[in-house]
């Protein structure tokens, strides 16, 4: 994945994310032109924060959300400076966070701990609070005025898990809160809708295929009908492909983001990558279609809608076709015209915050 | 042993027969004898070598033939004796089903015997019932005449049975602290024991009547205490930054959309 992302690094400006009123106007002339609101994608393995910029494009700033405990001395904290390397001392330990650490975790043999797991904020991490803090403070920045808006995304309930949502919900609330903004949780599945089906008057199902889970949102004239998790997703497809083929984890990962076709597996390791994306695909969708069946108060759609999939784990090449595949199989209850990914399935979450934070603000 | 048959009955045939006394004659005292399950196997031994000298049939080959015939030979046997046991079980099925529905119809004949008898009883009594309402004079008691039943008892069975009707063509309105109050009362106390119940279950599972008070809020958890600044290169290194499609779009769309709902 990090191949083929189109990378800008700004050396000579601020911290990204922090656009102060006086360097708008120097670049516009004079013209002051805050846009305010951000959108802010908390996912199990990547954070992105989403800002509307005065060209009218989103920068999106992304950090992975992952930390690697090393060994600290005064050389190694030099070196890892001059290399760029994010570092943080923390409880007498030095702290790689990031994607530096995925980097190094896959060098050295070694697994990332994560602040995350399953979509919501790890029980069992000790330094999960402290570290997702500061990934988030990177990529969120301060906010241009005092009380900005800030939409970030929780998962839904998840229908195969017992899972503390609110719990969760209410962490990063003060969290963000603590940090100067005006903090409002939205539905994963519900940003998805936001971000990708604007020409559809925001009436769909959205899908969110993240790291810790599978979020999904069927949403009429953007009102969310029925929203739910499933506690699968990328994490899972790694840990799974890991057993079978006795690798760590972090390996799997990395072998799934270096580029694999799920349609045309050309060896073992990717025979395994595609398995298990298959299964998980076929999972959501009849998930869905129990859901759908089973929920009494779903809304009557008068024309075929829209399926939008997006997150992380949808970027692998050949995802489209075999959901596609997967969802011919299913006996749907809806009328359905189209099934597409987000054309940028990393950033949809964080710009569907953008979006409510933004429309909050009219 | 079919091959052996065969081959006997060729040997047979183009045999001979000679009596001992006349190979005696022709200088004959001793002969050998072989068994045609030997000159069968001498046969085939001839042919598998032949077969594996032509080249033909490679000797493996020979073998995985002989093995595939075998094989295939087991598994058509197989298949034939499960066939078998099949049609066997099946007979079986089938003949109990058959003693079943004859139990079955024995013992239909019998209960129509019974009925016949029952019904023939009744008219019996009927017509006795008749005969004495024509012969006994009227407020004689015909206590003797119906053979030991007890008139007054069924006098007596046959006004409450009047008492009801009337009741039934025209009921009384229901008294002050009647059934009525005593049935609501009763489903009241009932109630009342059931919700006692389910809120004892509830409290063991954690479910209650209780109301929710106010959110937690978790902010304080953030909180600056003066804690030493940790020390990072944080601010010297730069957060990735890529751009993104512009939201205008979604925003234009949702402003129309809250615009047509009011």
């Amino acid at each position: 994945m990090s191949e083929n992302e189109n990378y800008q690094d700004f050396e000579n400006q601020q911290d990204a994310g922090t656009t102060t009123a006086s360097e708008v106007d120097q670049q516009q002339g004079g013209e002051t032109n805050i846009l305010l609101g951000k959108g802010l994608d908390i996912g199990t393995a990547n954070i992105a924060a989403a800002v509307q910029t005065p060209d009218g494009n989103v920068a999106i700033h992304l950090e992975r959300n992952a930390f690697l405990d090393i060994k600290g001395d005064v050389y190694s904290k030099n070196m890892l400076t001059k290399l760029k390397v994010p570092y943080v001392v923390h409880n007498g330990k030095m702290i790689v966070i990031g994607e530096s650490a995925f980097e190094l975790a896959n060098i050295f043999g070694r697994e990332t701990r994560r602040p995350m797991k399953d979509g919501l904020i790890s029980p069992s991490e000790v330094d999960a609070l402290p570290m997702i803090k500061l990934i988030i403070s990177k990529v969120l920045g301060e906010p241009a005025a005092p009380n900005e808006n800030c939409y970030f995304s929780v998962p839904a309930e998840s229908i195969d898990a017992d899972n503390n949502v609110i719990y969760h919900q209410g962490l990063f609330e003060g969290m963000l809160r603590k940090m100067g903004y005006n903090a409002q949780a939205i539905n994963e599945g519900h940003a998805v809708v936001f971000s990708e089906l604007a020409e559809q008057d925001f009436t769909g199902i959205g899908i969110s295929f993240g790291g810790g889970m599978v979020n999904v949102c069927v949403c009429y004239k953007t009102i969310p009908a029925l929203s739910f998790s499933v506690c699968r997703g990328g994490d899972w497809i790694d840990k799974n492909v890991a057993t079978v083929l006795g690798i760590p984890t972090s390996k799997a990962t990395y072998l799934k983001e270096r580029g694999v076709d799920i349609r045309n597996p050309k060896n073992r390791e990717e025979e395994a990558i595609a398995i298990y994306y298959r299964n998980l695909l076929n999972y959501t969708i009849t998930n869905i279609k129990h859901r759908f069946e089973s929920s009494s108060n779903m809304p009557t759609f008068p024309d075929a809608i829209h399926v939008v999939c997006a997150g992380g784990t949808s970027m692998i090449e050949g995802f489209e076709e075999v959901f596609r595949e997967e969802f011919q199989k299913v006996d749907f209850p809806l009328d359905v015209s189209e099934v597409r990914r987000a054309p940028e399935p990393l950033n949809s979450v964080a710009k569907g915050c953008l979006v409510a934070a933004a429309i909050s603000d009219e | 042993m079919d091959q052996t048959a065969e081959l006997l009955e060729a040997l047979e045939a183009r045999a001979r027969e000679k009596s001992l006394a006349e190979l005696e004659r022709n200088g004959k005292s001793r002969v050998k004898v072989i068994r045609p399950s030997e000159i069968a196997g001498m046969i085939q031994e001839a042919v598998e070598k032949a077969l594996a000298g032509s080249g033909y049939v490679p000797p493996e080959e020979v073998e995985r033939l002989v093995q595939e015939g075998k094989a295939e030979f087991q598994g058509l046997l197989a298949q034939r004796e499960k066939e078998l046991e099949e049609r066997r079980r099946e007979t079986e099925r089938l003949q109990a089903s058959l003693e079943e529905t004859a139990r079955l119809k024995e013992e239909l004949e019998g209960l129509r015997a019974e009925l016949g008898r029952v019904l023939s009883e009744k008219e019996e009594l009927q017509a006795k019932v008749k005969e004495l309402e024509s012969s006994t004079p009227a407020g004689e008691p015909p206590q003797a005449a119906l053979g030991g039943f007890n008139a007054e008892l069924m006098m007596k069975l046959m006004g409450e049975i009047a008492d009801l009707k009337a009741q039934v063509a025209s009921p009384k309105p229901a008294q002050a602290g009647g059934d009525e109050s005593k049935i609501a009362s009763m489903l009241e106390q009932v109630m009342n024991s059931l919700e006692g119940k389910i809120e004892k279950i509830g409290k063991k599972v954690g479910i209650h009547q209780a109301v929710e008070g106010e959110e937690v809020k978790l902010d304080a958890l953030f909180t600056d205490h003066g804690d030493v600044d940790l020390e990072s290169n944080l601010d010297t290194v730069q957060v990735k930054e890529r751009s993104g499609a512009g939201i205008a779009a979604n925003l234009e769309r949702m402003k129309k959309l809250r615009r047509q709902g009011g």
